[in-house]
C-alpha cells in the first residue's frame, strides 16, 4: 500500500525524511513532441498562453505518469521579461535569449523598477494555478526559473565572465538586481500554488568560473532565494549543468533541499560529497533518454538506484524529440525502489 | 628592448589578461624588427597555451581565459597584417561556427582562440550558421579544418547536415571536421561521419595542429 500521496513524497524525500518508495519525477522540463501531439498543445504557444502551458505540462503526469506537473519548458522567460532579444522557438525547439540589455551601472538603475505581473513570467504564475486548482493536494506542483547568476550573463552577455573579474561593484549591482527579481518572482509562484522550486544556473558553475568567483557571487544569491522559499514552505532544487563535483559543498553551502548534477557528474561519487543536500539525477537526455532504448534507460537507471540514495531524474532538460516509453522507462524504475 | 624581453612580456601580457600591454608591446615588437610570426607564435601564442593548460589543471577559469583571450587578439591585431608579408609558409585554416539554430557562441569562441594560439587562421562563421555556409566557406578559404559547435540538443540535427553537405558537395576529403558543445560525444561524432570531438578547447587545438599534416597540399588546386 501506498502511504504518501505523491506531493508528500517529494517533499519528504527532498527533506531527508523516510518515504515508501522513489518519487518519479522530472526536476528539468519535461515536454516532449509525442506530449504535445497527444494532448493538442504544442510549443510555441504553450510557452506563451497559460491553459496550453498547463495542458502540455499536465500531459507529463497523465501520459508520461510523472508524479509531478512542472512549467515552465524553457528559461527565457526571465531575461526576455527585462527587455532581451529572444529568438523564437519551435515546435521542437525552445526559445533562445539573443540581445544583451546591461552594459554598465546606468542600465543596471534602469531596470530596478518593475511589475512582476506582466509578461511571460506572468503567463508561468497563472499556469501554475490552473494546475495548483487541479493537482495541487496530490502533486507536486514544480515551478522552475532561470537563476540569479545566468540571468546576469544574459543580461550582460558573454562580458559578464570577465565582470565579475575586472568590476566587482557592477557585479555585485547586476547580481543584485537578479537575485531580487528571482526572490519576487518565485515568491509569486509560490503563492500561485507551487510547492517545489527549480532554480536553473546553467553558468553559474565552479567548474567554469572558479570556487572563488562562485563563493562571491553566487552562494550568497542563491541562498538568499532559498531561504526566502523556505519561508513560503516551499523545497528547493539547484540544477548546474556541466561536471559539478568539485563544486557540490559550495551548491550546498546555499542550503538548498536539493542539488540536480548531470551526466558528466559521477552519481556515487556525488553523493559522497555531500552532508545533507539529496541528489537528483543524471540520466543522459541525449544519449540515454532520447537515443536509446527503454532497456538502456533501465539500464543506467540501476546504476542511480544502486547508491540508494537520491533521486532518479533526468541530468537536464529532456530533450523534445524523446519517446514517451524511454521516459516511461525511468518512471517504472523510479517507482520501483524502496531505499 | 631586448627581443627576447619583449617576446616573454607579450606572453605575459596574455597570461595576465592585459590587452593594452599586449598591444603596447606587439608594437614594439615591429618597430624593433622582431620577426612578426615569432612574435605571435613564441610571445602571444605561448601565453594562451599557458593559460589554456592552467584552465584544465583548474588553475584558471572562464574569467581568466577570456582575459587572456582579448589580450591576445589585442597583439594579434596589431602583428597579422605584417605576418603573411613576412613568411613565405601558408597558415593553416579554420572554419569555424555554432550549428545553424543554435545562439551560443562562448565556447567556440574558445575553440578559435586556441586553434589561433597553434597559429591557424580562423574563419569566424558566427553563431547560428546556416548549414551551407559552412561548405562555401571551405571552398573560398580552401580550408584545413571545420568546427562545428552547439550546446542545444535540438540543433544537434544540424551538425549532421553540415558534415553530409560536405560530402554531397564532393570536398569531405578536403577537410578535417570536428564537432562540440556539451551534448557532443566522440560516439556521436562517429555517427555523423566527423573525424573527432573533444572535451575541450585545448585538445581541439592540439588535435587540429597535428592532423593537418595528413592532407595533401595540393588538395584545393
Ligand atoms: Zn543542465
Amino acid at each position: 500500500m501506498e502511504t504518501y500521496t505523491p506531493k508528500e513524497r517529494l517533499a519528504r524525500a527532498l527533506t531527508g525524511q523516510t518515504v515508501d518508495r522513489m518519487p518519479a519525477v522530472s526536476f528539468t522540463q519535461t515536454a516532449t513532441v509525442e506530449q504535445m501531439d497527444a494532448c493538442g498543445s504544442s510549443w510555441p504557444e504553450a510557452n506563451e498562453d497559460a491553459q496550453k502551458m498547463a495542458t502540455l505540462a499536465e500531459a507529463g503526469h497523465t501520459l508520461v505518469g510523472f508524479e509531478a506537473v512542472r512549467v515552465p519548458f524553457d528559461i527565457t522567460a526571465e531575461a526576455e521579461f527585462f527587455g532581451c532579444t529572444i529568438k523564437a522557438g519551435t515546435k521542437e525547439q525552445q526559445p533562445s535569449v539573443v540581445g544583451h540589455i546591461v552594459k554598465d551601472m546606468s542600465d543596471i538603475e534602469k531596470l530596478k523598477e518593475y511589475d512582476i505581473d506582466q509578461g511571460r513570467i506572468a503567463v508561468v504564475c497563472s499556469a501554475i494555478k490552473i494546475l495548483a486548482d487541479k493537482y495541487g493536494k496530490e502533486l507536486p506542483i514544480m515551478g522552475s526559473m532561470l537563476g540569479p547568476f545566468s540571468l546576469a550573463q544574459h543580461m550582460n552577455g558573454d562580458e559578464w565572465f570577465m565582470a565579475i573579474m575586472t568590476d566587482e561593484a557592477f557585479g555585485h549591482a547586476l547580481m543584485e538586481l537578479t537575485t531580487d527579481f528571482n526572490i519576487a518572482y518565485a515568491k509569486k509562484m509560490a503563492q500561485n500554488g507551487a510547492d517545489t522550486m527549480v532554480i536553473i544556473d546553467p553558468t553559474a558553475s565552479a567548474e567554469l568560473i572558479g570556487d572563488e568567483f562562485y563563493e562571491k557571487f553566487v552562494v550568497p544569491a542563491h541562498k538568499k532565494i532559498v531561504d526566502a522559499m523556505r519561508e513560503e514552505g516551499v523545497t528547493t532544487v539547484l540544477h548546474i549543468c556541466g561536471d559539478t563535483t568539485s563544486g557540490l559543498n559550495l551548491m550546498e553551502s546555499s542550503g538548498v533541499d536539493a542539488i540536480s548534477v548531470d551526466q558528466s557528474v559521477d552519481f556515487v561519487t556525488a553523493v559522497g560529497k555531500v552532508n545533507k543536500a539529496v541528489i537528483v539525477g543524471n540520466l543522459d537526455p541525449v544519449n540515454v533518454l532520447w537515443n536509446k532504448t527503454p532497456e538502456v534507460v533501465k539500464e543506467a537507471s540501476k546504476k542511480v538506484l544502486d547508491t540508494n540514495s537520491g533521486i532518479l531524474a533526468p541530468g537536464c532538460g529532456i530533450v523534445s524529440k524523446t519517446p514517451t516509453k524511454n521516459l516511461q522507462a525511468m518512471v517504472e524504475m523510479a517507482k520501483g525502489h524502496t531505499y | 628592448m631586448e627581443e627576447s624581453e619583449i617576446i616573454s612580456g607579450l606572453t605575459n601580457a596574455v597570461v595576465n589578461g592585459k590587452k593594452d600591454q599586449a598591444v603596447e608591446l606587439a608594437q614594439k615588437a615591429l618597430d624593433e624588427g622582431v620577426d612578426p610570426y615569432k612574435a605571435v607564435i613564441d610571445g602571444l601564442a605561448k601565453g594562451m597555451e599557458i593559460m589554456g593548460d592552467k584552465y584544465d589543471k583548474k588553475q584558471a577559469f572562464m574569467p581568466h581565459l577570456l582575459m587572456a583571450s582579448n589580450a591576445m587578439y589585442g597583439g594579434m591585431d596589431v602583428l597579422t597584417p605584417h605576418l603573411k608579408l613576412e613568411s613565405g609558409e601558408r597558415r593553416a585554416v579554420l572554419v569555424i561556427g555554432s550549428a545553424e539554430g543554435d545562439v551560443h557562441d562562448i565556447g567556440k569562441n574558445l575553440v578559435k582562440t586556441m586553434m589561433s594560439a597553434v597559429g591557424f587562421e580562423a574563419i569566424d562563421l558566427g553563431k547560428d550558421v546556416p548549414i551551407n555556409s559552412f561548405t562555401e566557406a571551405a571552398v573560398e578559404h580552401k580550408a584545413d579544418v571545420i568546427s562545428v559547435s552547439t550546446l542545444m540538443t535540438s540543433t544537434m540535427d544540424n551538425m549532421e547536415k553540415i558534415v553530409k553537405s560536405f560530402t554531397e558537395k564532393g570536398i569531405r576529403d578536403k577537410v578535417k571536421i570536428i564537432v562540440g558543445g556539451a551534448p557532443i560525444t566522440p560516439d556521436y561524432a562517429a555517427e555523423i561521419g566527423a573525424d573527432t570531438s573533444k572535451p575541450d578547447a585545448m585538445e581541439a587545438a592540439h588535435w587540429a595542429k597535428e592532423i593537418v599534416k595528413e592532407l595533401p597540399k595540393d588538395r584545393w588546386n
